[in-house]
């Protein structure tokens, strides 16, 4: 079992171009001379494309799959297709879709619903539905009680007007590269200190004239931290490059993807720029 | 085609297996599998560049085919690799420096082969060609949002699949939507282009 699955491990760091050269010579005198290995790594690119178009791809999978997987037209053609099925199944859900039920007290609960006692179903279905809207109640009072004071610094920080800083003791700055070719993965590390309140990020952009951009920052597991939707390019020196600052409250020591999309662009291009925060004394 | 052409590929089949059905079976794989290779790789025109490759072996194979120990597919790879080497060099001497307007075409470019909406209409289509089993099998499976391992082993259980042949089968449906999707993709264009030419 384990060999299967560091075989798919492999198999997807190869689809993903980052396998050194031996091992991807390796396997490809594999996939030439054995069709059911073929059939393996086919059957693998599949998930890898599902797994890209439900967004469950890991933001460094994700700048990989954008960067290398999808380097020839015939694979984005294959992109199209995944796209188009994903599409097709939502629109078309049907309510006899199997849910997952696993074991213990999940598929106890299951069994519940698949009695036949109405009253009892609908008694447990009140409760629950109950329980589970003051859950969300409580956890959205706690977070937007937290949260503004991060969230409306970072969109004053962003705004048109705003200056862009000097770096200093309580300001971390630092010009990150977007992930557009090979051999370029590694993310900037930035250090920032108790002292550090705020991070700036200098993203240079192709555009060379002012423009906006939507701007997400992602952990590296793929959860999201923020999204502003209308960043503008801000003048430094003779260019005009997009400048994300950041309060540092919002960050902890962890791999981040900042993924920017250009408003008025009517192709969805991502440029995704990586980096890794630490802290340091 | 030449009669030295004739002769090359006959001298190839018969390399790839005594038997010449299964010997068609055997190129027809390893042209399969050097596309595939080659789009891995990146390259645009995969298709051309696994011809040249097997027109290589072709122009060698007389002189190769006695000689060589082992699996045949495997001396393809070596020429596939140096096609590829050639193919790279060649890029590299004609891209020395990548100027912002470069960046911004790859960043920005509509991409000419982005027919998403049409290929939502072409798989409407397509469906309707597969067997209600199969087609119930690829709804079911896409209609999880998350592909868990649970969810995929009641989905097989329910077909009546052995898990790993559930991934097999999918992946099978999805190869053929796939093909017939493309087939689509380029009546349409071709019936765009007549169109636009009658008009004119």
């Amino acid at each position: 079992m384990k060999d299967v699955d560091e075989e798919h491990v492999l198999i997807r760091r190869y689809l993903l171009g980052e396998l050194e050269e031996e091992l991807r010579e390796q396997l490809e005198q594999r996939v030439i001379s054995d069709s059911d290995y073929k059939q393996e790594v086919l059957i693998t690119e599949g998930e890898l494309l599902d797994e890209f178009v439900s967004g469950e791809l890991s933001p460094h999978d994700r700048a990989l799959f954008l960067r290398n997987f999808l380097a020839s037209p015939a694979q984005r053609r294959k992109l199209e297709t995944a796209k188009a099925l994903h599409a097709y199944a939502v629109n078309h859900k049907s309510p006899d879709t199997p849910a997952v039920v696993e074991g213990g007290w999940l598929k106890s609960l299951f069994a519940l619903f698949s009695s036949r006692r109405r009253f009892l179903q609908f008694a447990w279905a009140t409760v629950i539905l109950l329980a589970v809207l003051g859950s969300v109640l409580l956890i959205y009072s706690i977070i937007s009680s937290q949260r503004p004071s991060y969230y409306d610094e970072l969109v004053m920080l962003n705004q048109p007007s705003s200056p862009v800083l000097e770096p200093g003791s309580s300001v971390a700055s630092a010009q990150l590269s977007p992930l557009l070719f090979r051999g370029n993965s590694d993310a900037k590390t930035i250090s920032v200190t108790p002292e550090t309140d705020k991070l700036q990020l200098l993203l240079p952009t192709a555009a060379g004239t002012p423009a906006k951009y939507r701007v997400t920052l992602k952990e590296n597991g793929g959860a999201q931290v923020f999204e502003l939707p209308d960043v503008s390019t801000r003048q430094v020196g003779a260019n005009s490059i997009l400048v994300l600052q950041i309060p540092v409250k919002m960050l902890t020591a962890n791999e981040y993807v900042v993924e920017t999309v250009e408003n008025s662009s009517s192709a969805d291009s991502v440029t995704v720029y990586p980096f890794r925060i630490q802290r340091s004394k | 085609m030449t009669k030295g052409w004739e002769d090359n590929f006959e001298a190839l089949l018969a390399w790839l297996d005594p038997d010449r059905e299964r010997a068609g079976a055997k190129y027809e794989e390893i042209r399969h599998g050097l596309v595939n290779i080659f789009n891995w790789r990146g390259c645009s025109d995969s298709e051309d560049l696994a011809d040249e490759t097997i027109s290589r072996v072709m122009k060698k194979v007389s002189e190769v085919a006695a000689t060589y120990k082992g699996d045949p597919a495997l001396y393809f790879y070596g020429v596939a690799k140096r096609l590829l080497f050639e193919v790279n060099r060649r890029a590299q001497s004609k891209v020395e420096k990548i100027t912002p307007e470069q960046l911004r075409d790859t960043l920005v470019a509509d991409d000419p082969d982005d027919n998403s909406e049409e290929a939502y209409e072409c798989l409407e289509s397509c469906l309707q060609k597969l067997s209600a089993s199969d087609r119930e099998l690829i709804l079911n499976y896409y209609q999880q949002e998350q592909h868990t391992i649970e969810y995929r082993r009641q989905l097989a259980q329910r077909h009546g699949l052995a898990p790993n042949n559930l991934r097999v089968k999918v992946y099978r449906i999805r190869a053929m939507l796939h093909e017939c999707i493309q087939s689509c993709l380029k009546t349409r264009t071709a019936n765009e282009t007549n169109s636009l030419e009658n008009h004119d």
